[in-house]
């Protein structure tokens, strides 16, 4: 059988996928997490799972709504499982009530019924909706086996409302709604609510059937099918549920987060998680460090008797290489344990209301935060989830200024820097400022040229807050460790020994050791002294840089192979200096990828210039700020002078579009 | 008076007014008839939470669905 899971946002049906199938699919406490369809066979091999993003209703608003209504609707399912969360049983069923009408043959399952406020009679509602119900939790038992035999016996749910006068009488109208896939009954219902999808499908004028003008379009004729739904729902959970108001407990938490402190509250939150992340894992890391470099001398000692490549491969390429990111797996685990916990309590869900005004400022909504806080584990999760954003040239803003918050592959070269230089974990703190500040200048540019329309045309519904649940943290922060993990034996081992090989042999003498006449030398000093002005005009600086472009993690292992951080940088203010370049430089292939997808092949190549070239002057300013206003002041002065008027100008030119875009719904 | 501009932090929503698509999605939340309880206001948006047949949710609604929403008290 090929099985949908369909539903609402956050109501666990990506957990569910992941427990059917055994896959490890990204979840979150928040809309957006799952962007398009993916599927997997299940456990045993008999089944295929396919899991579906969030969906309110199947009039879609957003292009992953659009996903979950075309497949629900068109993608020949046997059976749709119908995931509801159990304290929001009503909202939760609207959209089974449609899919009944569309005939699609249904199962019910109630899922986090571990957390279910009131008392919960499944086989109340089972009996009232005619299909099987299953209740499920992560604590409870495998329901596996429980959703494939309620699977066997789904049905189209008993709806009784079809029946109704206005509905009937356009059903009876409709010659074509077979020959468009729909039943009757759907394709009447969605008509008189002026669904121009649908419209256009059975070859109706859809702006006849859609369009309107004053307020309170429609009438109450174009409600009457939700209010029949809703009636039924009412009629379906009366008495089988027991009602409790959960968010009145919390009231006082949301008066203090969500009040006029919210957004400096906010912003010391992600402080503190930046900086207890570097401090509390720098004793493991240094500890880890040292074992890795222990190890790497036993393995050149232990193959004394073999050729000195071997040696130098297994030691610098391998064990250093890859070791020298995995020193740093204590601040990746710690940062994914302090978002995971922010997550699961709720918070995080809230972010979205908390930094809507800021937002706003740059024409998007609060909805882009969630972009922001994907972005810092993968930057391309965050290019994706810009999907849940309705406006499309919002979007695709989202999606363009994504990369520029640093992901946990940056915060590996972060550390290793930091670390070694001696500067702290506000200079890590210092590098997510820094990378916010120009997703925010390039957001603050684009809105003065791109037209976008900020305010979201729906309602974002967030969690109540609860107690993070120790195995649902566990569960999420092994699923992003192992991640990492994997990567780093694979990307970042690979590209680790490939350039191993081109740093330490050349064409004309074989292997050299990692000498200057490499292959690898050969190449990057032709590029080395593009970036003498920022500090770190060296060939091995530039072959890590190269590196990075295929994974950032590969930044630290290219340089631990070739000589480590001393021999890369002469001074802490070169270092710097490097750490802001890595910071905002060109995004990884993959997110290049994933752009590529989402806006297209000219915005990820406008996107690797834009980053190359923000990393560029960012260095460069700090580093002639830092070292060579001293020695060459009447130089230093004059490019600042140059680049002053350039901001000065830019601002002036900003201002006066902004004022112009302003006064012009005025003069109308 | 909207949901926005309402001085009362609770109240009923007996009217949705706006655009067909918009009106149509907030419908579909079972937002006609629901009752609110307003948790934080903000320049651009409102924390609200509301409640129809007994079953509730919390959610954040931006200033412009705000003022399309008529309430009393």
């Amino acid at each position: 059988m090929r099985i949908a899971l369909c539903g609402n946002p956050n109501v666990g049906k990506t957990t569910l996928y992941n427990r059917l199938t055994r896959s490890n699919a990204p979840v979150g406490n928040w809309h957006g997490v799952t962007v398009d369809a993916r599927g997997k066979r299940a456990k045993g091999g008999a089944h295929t799972v396919v899991d579906l993003p969030g969906a309110y209703s199947l009039t879609a608003r957003s292009a992953e709504e659009g996903v979950t209504r075309d497949e629900a609707l068109f993608g020949g399912y046997d059976v749709i499982a119908y995931v509801a969360e159990v304290n929001n049983l009503r909202r939760n069923l609207y959209m089974l009530t449609q899919l009944a009408e569309a005939g699609k043959k249904c199962i019910l399952i109630v899922n986090m019924m571990d957390e279910a406020r009131g008392k919960v009679d499944l086989g109340i509602i089972s009996s009232r909706l005619g299909i099987p119900v299953v209740g499920t939790s992560e604590k409870r038992k495998d329901p596996t086996a429980e959703i494939f035999a309620a699977a066997e016996k789904a049905r189209v749910p008993r709806i009784d409302y079809l029946s109704d006068g206005s509905i009937l009488r356009l059903a009876a109208e409709l010659k074509n709604a077979d020959k468009s896939g729909l039943t009757a009954g759907f394709a009447a219902a969605k008509l008189i609510e002026r669904d121009g999808y649908i419209a256009e499908k059975l070859g109706c004028d859809a702006a006849g059937c859609a369009a309107c003008g004053g307020c309170n379009v429609g009438g109450a004729s174009a409600d009457r099918p939700a209010m029949l739904r809703y009636a039924y729902i009412d009629r379906a959970l009366d008495g089988a549920i027991e009602r409790v108001d959960a968010y009145k407990k919390t009231d006082a938490i949301d008066r203090v987060l969500l009040g006029k402190l919210a957004l400096p509250i906010f912003f010391l939150i992600m402080t503190a998680v930046f900086v207890i992340t570097f401090e509390a894992a720098k004793p493991l890391s240094d500890l880890l460090s040292r074992l890795i470099a222990t190890a790497a001398e036993r393995a050149r000692g232990g193959l004394g008797k073999a050729p000195e490549w071997v040696g130098s491969l297994v030691s610098d390429g391998v064990i250093g290489g890859v070791g020298a990111v995995l020193a740093f797996l204590p601040q990746v685990v710690i940062l994914f344990l302090l978002t995971a916990l922010l997550q699961d309590s709720g918070y995080m869900s809230r972010v979205a209301f908390v930094t809507d005004g800021f937002f706003k400022k740059l024409g998007l909504s609060g909805r882009a935060a969630f972009s922001v806080i994907l972005g810092l584990g993968c930057s391309v999760t965050a290019v994706l989830s810009a999907r849940g954003i309705a406006d499309a040239s919002a979007r695709r803003r989202a999606a363009f200024a994504a990369p520029f918050v640093p992901c946990s592959a940056r915060l590996a070269v972060f550390t290793a820097i930091t670390a070694y230089f001696g500067l702290g974990g506000l200079t890590v703190a210092a590098m997510y400022v820094c990378g916010f500040i120009a997703a925010v200048v390039v957001l603050k540019i684009s809105s003065a040229f791109v037209k976008t329309d900020a305010a979201e045309k729906t309602i974002l519904e967030i969690p109540p807050y609860r107690l993070p649940s120790p195995s649902r943290v566990a569960r999420s922060v092994w699923s992003s460790v192992s991640s990492f993990v994997v990567r780093v034996g694979s990307v970042i081992l690979c590209v680790g020994v490939i350039m191993w090989v081109l740093s330490n042999f050349s064409v004309a003498d074989g292997f050299t050791g990692g000498g200057e006449n490499s292959l690898m030398c050969t190449l990057a000093s032709l590029v080395a002294p593009v970036f003498s002005p920022l500090g770190f005009g060296n060939w091995r600086a530039v072959t890590a840089l190269i590196s990075g472009i295929a994974a950032k993690e590969t930044v630290v292992s290219v340089i631990a192979s070739l000589g480590g951080l001393g021999e890369v940088f002469a001074s802490r203010h070169a270092a710097v200096s490097f750490l802001i370049f890595t910071c905002l430089y060109v995004p990884c292939i993959a997110t290049l990828g994933a752009l590529a997808k989402e806006n297209g092949v000219k915005s990820a190549l406008l996107s690797a210039l834009v980053h190359t070239l923000s990393a560029y002057l960012c260095s460069y300013l700090y580093y002639s700020a830092a070292v060579l206003i001293r020695t060459d002041t009447a130089a230093t002065a004059a490019v600042w002078s140059c680049l002053a008027a350039v901001v000065a100008t830019a601002s002036a030119v900003l201002t006066v579009k902004t004022k112009k875009k302003r006064r012009k719904p005025q003069a109308a | 008076m909207t949901l926005f501009d309402s001085p009362n932090d609770d109240g009923m929503i007996t009217a949705i007014n706006g655009d067909a698509e918009t009106h149509r999605r907030l419908v579909d939340l079972g937002l006609l008839n629901a009752r609110y309880r307003i948790k934080a206001r903000r320049k651009s948006a409102v924390c609200v939470y509301f409640e129809n047949g007994g079953h509730g949710f919390c959610a954040v609604v931006e200033a412009g669905i705000a003022k399309r929403l008529e309430v009393e008290r």
